[in-house]
């Protein structure tokens, strides 16, 4: 019973155990991801795919379709869900509210507007066109939540209620100029649509690494804020008593994970559910303390997002679903039933 | 070694609730701070923690000044026993009261042998360590604030400062808490405690303080303070100050019919 | 006689020499991408429906190997393998037909996905009338089927001169005749300056929506009872959409199209025909005048 790895400071090795379970998880659910596809190829040849690719010789169809279209994608798909994952911890830590997801505060509704706005004007705006999807989307999404940061500002304070009143107010108007473009121009509006339903049919190295080097400081600052996030959980009264600096963790906190989700949401549309449903089941499965929380939502977003888009890929192949579509069909059961479980 | 707040004056929005309080909290007593609601208990405690900025006069921890002290510093050397009980789902107890290392760990410090030590002498102090295990959803009220006292303890604090920690409490944990205050105070620490029970605070402290509309209106020994004319002024209620034990015992006269 | 058809043959042979596409060939794309050929592609992929119409009018049919899903003409390319769209294209499978050349439409993006992957890939596809002409050029030099692009542009622009000729010599009355043509009930419709608009005009048509409204509005319900067409286009017919229930519309009962009965339900082949600037422009002119003026065409 007396189990020394979840004392909370005696722990210099906080609880290892759940997290390497998880890392392998993943990297399994990777693995299998990366094995099915439209073609099939055998292990052997997968195998000679990703050396290729690892030594930078990528030869022939298999090694452009193991290393070019499927790694890739794969590896995308375990960023973004990762980083969703993160940042709806993230908020919902920050403003101690269940609902809370990393769309709160505007970043989908910008980006979709981003999106939309180029998809419509390429046409007769060429440096919109030269600017492209992911660049304008993560650009909206950013200056939504500015907008709204300052929007809800009062001095130096953030007050946590006006931030999510502003980010609902922003966020519905966004939503109907983006609808508004979609009716306006119909031939672009089944393009408009599945973006904002969120795929990652366009995964490439190129696109990739940007947002890897976005994601990388963002998940390392927000990891860095656990302790913080778990003093804050007393109330923002109590944790300032206990001398945390509320407004410049909050501040900060809402920056790195906006910078996720910005990066997610720009090569990967929006996708619903996860920075929601995630977070919530990792802390009912392995509890509330940030420590462990963060580490495992990041890994378990990651490997829900593999999944989810395996599914995206396969069930009507060689069409694809929506992967938004998925995390929502088969993230909203799961949970409830955990949810179930957990009460009796 | 003491808190000393002089000619304090601070509120909220147009209004004053503190509206000139000079008031010193040494180390070593009981402090009890009574008076009726919206006299302005809860806003000194805020005042001391720095929540509620000053808006004129003079508040200084050991000599230095209340805005030269950096909030982590402060909360090393002082700590809130907070008014409501309501702890967050999804921790245990003996991670709820490692919270109160937070200031000595800071924000991206790891804990030390120096940390872990404080929380086990905290649990055990506060008779905790059976529930350190359980959920904070599974505890009984007093229980939380036994856990609520244990994480302000873990903080080390030279000064506690409790927000009526008995609210809701049955007589059992009234008496835990002001026996758990003595043996704080007899290690050197000043607490000050607001009380709504004039019986509790004039058995359980060593001075009074009644605030009355944000002035302290009467300051020393339970029974210098807690006279008929007083109480019976500041609260607007007739009573009946017996004395027992040494102790003044009040009786609010009851309308008879 | 033999003779006449002799030299003709030899016409044409030496017409084919001298308009054979020279490899290596490099083009230049919609998009700005260079395509350099070594020689003439002979495992094509086509992702746009008018594309591959327009390869097998070439003569080229053998020589694609993956269409998109939409492509269904002529019937034969519907058994070769199907890849998705433009917009959502099986990639793995297209790298797996190993194709020299993918052809493909220049706003969904794809060119520069496969163009990444390091295939061969045209971006661009005929959105007018005259586009149209243009590409079936542009497509006989790197299918090295110059000659057979000049016969199908003679071909086409015949069909359509022969229309012309015909509508010309109609009665004033009846050279323009009004037309709603709807794409869906909501209602969508196409300006004069869009593509089926232009076929509209060739076929001695005009479609209601004014020029000023664009290419492809949403219009007002009211707009199409005020202007009172002689002639319906229900383009939404194979998705649900038919004549009863567009006749029964609020205000359409007094419509001259309703009383005349020429409340038209296309069909999915014809809906197609007019939908793709393609090999089947002519055709798609000839069936409008048809429609358009029964009993003259």
């Amino acid at each position: 019973m007396d189990r020394a790895d979840v004392r909370p400071l005696a722990g210099r090795r906080p609880a290892p155990a759940p997290l390497v379970v998880s890392v392998l998880a993943l990297a399994a659910v990777m693995a299998l991801a990366i094995s099915v596809g439209s073609v099939p190829v055998p292990p052997a040849a997968l195998m000679g795919g990703l050396v290729d690719g690892l030594r930078g010789h990528v030869h022939g169809t298999v090694d452009v379709i193991v290393w070019q279209l499927r790694l890739p994608r794969v590896v995308l798909a375990a960023l973004v869900g990762a980083a969703l994952s993160l940042a709806g911890a993230a908020f919902q830590g920050v403003f101690r509210n269940p609902l809370a997801d990393p769309y709160l505060l505007g970043a989908a509704s910008g980006a979709g507007f981003g999106a939309a706005a180029v998809l419509v004007f390429a046409g007769a705006v060429p440096w919109l066109a030269r600017l492209g999807v992911p660049v304008a989307a993560f650009a909206c999404a950013m200056a939504t939540v500015a907008a709204v940061t300052l929007v809800a500002r009062q001095g130096s304070h953030l007050p946590s209620v006006s931030l999510i009143l502003s980010g609902v107010v922003v966020g519905s108007s966004l939503t109907a100029a983006t609808s508004f473009l979609m009716l306006a121009s119909r031939d672009r509006a089944a393009g408009i649509l599945s973006w904002l339903l969120g795929s990652f049919a366009y995964a490439s190295w190129g696109r990739l690494l940007p947002v890897a080097a976005l994601l990388l400081p963002a998940a390392l600052a927000i990891l860095a804020a656990a302790r913080a996030l778990d003093v804050m959980q007393l109330g923002e009264e109590s944790a300032a008593q206990l001398g945390v600096p509320i407004e410049a963790v909050k501040l900060g906190l809402l920056v790195a994970a906006t910078l996720a989700t910005a990066a997610a949401v720009s090569v990967a549309g929006v996708i619903g559910f996860v920075g929601l449903v995630v977070p919530h089941a990792v802390r009912l499965a392995f509890g509330a303390p940030h420590r462990r929380l963060l580490p495992l939502a990041a890994v378990w977003g990651a490997l829900f997002m593999v999944l989810a888009d395996l599914a995206a890929r396969t069930v009507v192949a060689p069409a694809e679903v929506p992967v938004g579509v998925i995390t929502a069909l088969v993230g909203g059961p799961f949970f409830l039933a955990l949810l179930r479980k957990q009460r009796t | 070694m003491s808190v000393v707040a002089r000619a304090v004056r601070a509120g909220y929005g147009d209004g004053d609730v503190l509206r000139g309080v000079d008031l010193e909290l040494r180390s070593g007593e009981v402090l009890g701070v009574i008076g009726p609601n919206g006299a302005g208990k809860s806003s000194l405690v805020r005042v001391f923690t720095r929540l509620l900025p000053l808006r004129e006069g003079h508040v200084e921890v050991d000599g230095v000044p209340l805005a030269r002290i950096a909030r982590r510093s402060l909360a090393r050397q002082v700590a809130v026993v907070p008014q409501s009980a309501e702890l967050p789902s999804g921790f245990r107890v003996e991670e709820l009261v490692a919270m109160g290392r937070a200031p000595h760990i800071g924000l991206l410090g790891a804990p030390t042998a120096a940390d872990a030590e404080a929380v086990e002498a905290a649990l055990r102090e506060t008779d905790t360590e059976r529930l350190r295990r359980r959920a904070a959803s599974e505890l009984s009220g007093g229980e939380r604030q036994r856990v609520l006292l244990a994480r302000a303890l873990a903080q080390r604090p030279r000064y506690l400062l409790l927000d009526e920690p008995t609210n809701h409490l049955d007589l059992r944990y009234q008496l835990e808490v002001l026996a758990f205050l003595r043996r704080e105070v007899a290690r050197g620490v000043g607490a000050m405690v607001v009380l709504h029970d004039l019986n509790l605070a004039a058995g359980g402290c060593d001075r009074l303080a009644v605030l009355d509309r944000g002035r302290v209106a009467a300051l020393g020994a339970p029974s210098d303070v807690l006279t008929a004319p007083l109480v019976s002024k500041v609260y607007g209620a007739e009573v009946e100050i017996h004395t027992l034990d040494a102790r003044p015992l009040v009786v609010p006269r009851l309308p008879r019919g | 006689m033999v003779k006449r058809a002799v030299f003709l043959a030899v016409l044409l042979l030496a017409l084919q020499v001298a308009l054979a596409t020279g490899y290596p060939l490099t083009v230049t794309d919609e998009v700005g991408g260079t395509l350099t050929l070594q020689h003439a592609p002979q495992r094509i992929v086509s992702m746009i429906p008018s594309d591959t119409e327009t390869v097998c009018a070439l003569g080229a049919c053998d020589r694609l190997v993956g269409v998109d899903t939409l492509s269904d003409w002529p019937p034969g390319v519907k058994a070769l393998p199907q890849l998705g769209n433009a917009n959502q294209p099986d990639l793995e499978a297209l790298v797996a037909l190993k194709p020299d050349l993918v052809l493909t439409d220049e706003y969904s993006g794809l060119a520069a996905r496969v163009r990444a992957l390091g295939l061969p890939v045209y971006a661009g596809t005929p959105q007018t009338f005259d586009q149209a002409l243009t590409f079936f050029g542009t497509l006989g030099r790197l299918l090295d089927r110059d000659t057979q692009a000049s016969v199908l542009k003679g071909r086409v622009q015949g069909q359509v001169a022969a229309v012309a000729a015909r509508v010309a010599a109609l009665p004033a009355a009846q050279r323009h005749v009004s037309v709603f043509v709807e794409l869906d009930p909501t209602p969508y419709s196409v300006g004069p300056g869009s593509y089926l608009g232009t076929l509209l005009d060739r076929a001695g048509g005009r479609s209601i929506v004014p020029a000023s409204m664009g290419q492809y509005p949403q219009v007002d319900p009211e707009l199409v009872v005020e202007k009172d067409p002689q002639v319906v286009l229900l383009m939404d017919a194979p998705y649900g959409e038919t004549v009863a229930k567009a006749e029964a519309r609020p205000g359409w009962s007094g419509l001259r199209a309703v009383e005349d009965g020429r409340v038209i339900a296309l069909d999915q082949q014809q809906v197609d025909m007019l939908s793709r600037a393609g090999p089947r422009m002519g055709d798609a002119v000839v069936l409008l005048a048809k429609l358009l003026h029964p009993g003259r065409f």
